[in-house]
C-alpha cells in the first residue's frame, strides 16, 4: 500500500510544482523567443503558399532575390576592426609577399544555437591582384562537435590560381585565425595534415 | 487554379507538435550536435494539403529551428522520382558511404503522412583534408520516392551545400552554387528545363554560424523532369 501512496504524493508534487512553474517557464521563454522565431517550432511555423510551377516554354521574368534586413550583420566598426587585424597579421604579410588586395565582402561570424546570436567575427573575403600559386602553411580551425569552440591547425599544401581568399578574423582575440583560398582555386595537399574522421554536414 | 485545398491538419502538425513541447519545455536551446539554427522556419505549402519544411533537420524526432541543417533549395516536378534525379545527375556519384543522411517533414495529403523522409544525398567527390565537394540532399513520401498534386504532378524537392577540408578544417557553405550546379546538370537532359530562383521559400541566410556558413538567398530553383 505504501508505494501507490509515495507514487501519487510524487505525482502530486510534480503536477505542483509544474504550475507553480509555469509562469516561470514563460516568462523565460517569452525572454529567449523573439517574434515570431526562432523561438517557434515547425508545428508554429506559418505556411508559405507557394506559387503555380512553370510549363516548358513558359517564359518566366528574371527575379532578382531580395535579401532581408533581419538576421545578424556586421558594423562599420566591426568590418574596420576585421580589416585592420587583417592588415597587421604577420601570416597575411607573409603568405602574400606584399601583394595587393581588397576587401570584396564580409559577413558576420556568429556563435551557433543561440536564439539571440552574438557576432563573435568576422568572415573577409579578398581579392589579391596577384594569384598566389606554390607551397604554403595556412592556419585554420577545426570547431569541436558543438560548433562552438575550436582548435587551431596548420594546412600544408600547394596552391594553384588562388585569386580570391576567405580570411577569417575572431574579434575574441582580434586576429586572423583562418586563410583558405576560395572560387576556382586549387590545392594539393602535402604531408603531415593531421587527418580526423569526416562529419558529414 | 480549380479546386486548390490549401490547409494542413492539426493531424499532420501533432506528431512534430509533441516533439517540440517536450524540446521547449525542457529548455534546451543549443541544437544537436552539428545542428544549425534559423529564425525562418515555415511550411512550404505546394497546394492540395501538402506541405513540406523549407530546411531539412539534423534529427527524426525534436525537428525544429535549432535542429536544422540546410534551406530547400530545389523542386523538381512534373514527372520526377527520387533516384531518377539522382540519376540524372551524374556528376553526383558518391553516395551513402560517404554522406550523412538528414531528414526531411512532410506530408503528401491524402497519400503520406505526415513524417520524415531521410536522405544521404549526393555529392560530387568523396571527403579529403584539402579538397571540396558539393553535396545535394533529395526527398519525397518514402512510401512512393515522390509528392503527387494536380498542381506540380509528381515531385520531390532538394537542398543543396558544399562541403569542404572534410577530414581537416572542415566547413560547409555555398548552397546556391550547388543548387545551380545541380539544377542545371538535371535540366540539360532531354526534355528538362530549368527555372532559377523561382519561388521565394523564405529561408535566407548568410552568415558563419560556427562552420555552417550559410550562403542561401531564399529562393528555390524549379526544374522540370519530362
Amino acid at each position: 500500500m505504501r508505494r501507490p501512496v509515495t507514487a501519487l504524493l510524487a505525482l502530486a508534487i510534480l503536477a505542483a510544482t509544474t504550475v507553480a512553474l509555469k509562469p516561470v517557464r514563460a516568462a523565460v521563454l517569452d525572454l529567449v523567443a523573439p517574434t515570431p522565431a526562432p523561438g517557434s517550432t515547425p508545428a508554429a511555423a506559418a505556411a508559405i503558399v507557394l506559387p503555380e510551377p512553370p510549363a516548358p516554354g513558359q517564359s518566366v521574368p528574371a527575379r532578382t532575390p531580395v535579401r532581408p534586413t533581419t538576421g545578424p550583420k556586421l558594423t562599420d566598426a566591426q568590418v574596420s576592426a576585421a580589416v585592420a587585424a587583417i592588415a597587421a597579421d604577420a601570416g597575411v604579410r607573409n603568405l602574400l609577399g606584399g601583394a595587393d588586395y581588397s576587401v570584396a565582402d564580409a559577413v558576420p561570424w556568429v556563435t551557433p544555437g543561440s536564439v539571440t546570436p552574438s557576432v563573435v567575427g568576422a568572415d573577409v573575403e579578398i581579392t589579391l591582384t596577384k594569384a598566389l600559386n606554390g607551397p604554403v602553411a595556412l592556419p585554420g580551425i577545426r570547431f569541436d562537435d558543438a560548433n562552438v569552440g575550436y582548435s587551431k591547425l596548420i594546412k600544408h599544401g600547394v596552391v594553384h590560381d588562388a585569386s580570391r581568399l576567405s580570411v577569417l578574423v575572431d574579434f575574441r582575440d582580434n586576429a586572423v585565425v583562418s586563410i583558405n583560398p576560395v572560387g576556382a582555386a586549387r590545392i594539393d595537399e602535402l604531408p603531415g595534415n593531421a587527418h580526423h574522421p569526416a562529419r558529414g554536414e | 487554379m480549380m479546386g486548390r485545398h490549401r490547409w494542413t491538419s492539426f493531424r499532420a502538425r501533432l506528431p512534430i507538435v509533441v516533439s517540440a513541447i517536450a524540446c521547449v519545455g525542457s529548455l534546451v536551446l543549443a541544437g544537436a550536435a552539428g545542428s544549425a539554427t534559423t529564425d525562418s522556419l515555415y511550411q512550404i505549402d505546394t497546394g492540395y494539403g501538402d506541405f513540406f519544411y523549407n530546411y531539412d533537420f539534423t534529427t527524426d524526432s525534436g525537428a525544429g529551428w535549432n535542429t536544422v541543417d540546410w534551406g530547400m533549395s530545389v523542386i523538381f516536378y512534373n514527372n520526377a522520382e527520387i533516384e531518377k534525379v539522382k540519376g540524372e545527375a551524374p556528376s553526383y556519384w558518391a553516395g551513402a558511404s560517404v554522406a550523412s543522411p538528414m531528414w526531411a517533414y512532410m506530408w503528401n495529403n491524402g497519400t503520406w503522412g505526415p513524417g520524415y523522409d531521410q536522405d544521404s544525398g549526393k555529392k560530387t567527390d568523396s571527403p579529403s583534408c584539402l579538397g571540396s565537394t558539393r553535396h545535394f540532399r533529395i526527398y519525397a513520401p518514402p512510401t512512393t520516392d515522390r509528392f503527387y498534386n494536380q498542381s506540380y504532378g509528381y515531385y520531390v524537392v532538394a537542398s543543396t551545400h558544399y562541403d569542404h577540408h572534410e577530414l581537416c578544417d572542415d566547413w560547409f557553405d555555398d548552397s546556391e552554387g550547388t543548387e545551380h550546379d545541380l539544377a542545371n546538370e538535371v535540366a540539360s537532359q532531354p526534355g528538362n528545363a530549368v527555372w532559377h530562383d523561382y519561388a521565394n521559400l523564405s529561408n535566407y541566410q548568410w552568415y558563419d554560424e560556427g562552420n555552417h556558413h550559410w550562403r542561401q538567398n531564399g529562393y528555390a530553383t524549379y526544374v522540370w523532369v519530362s
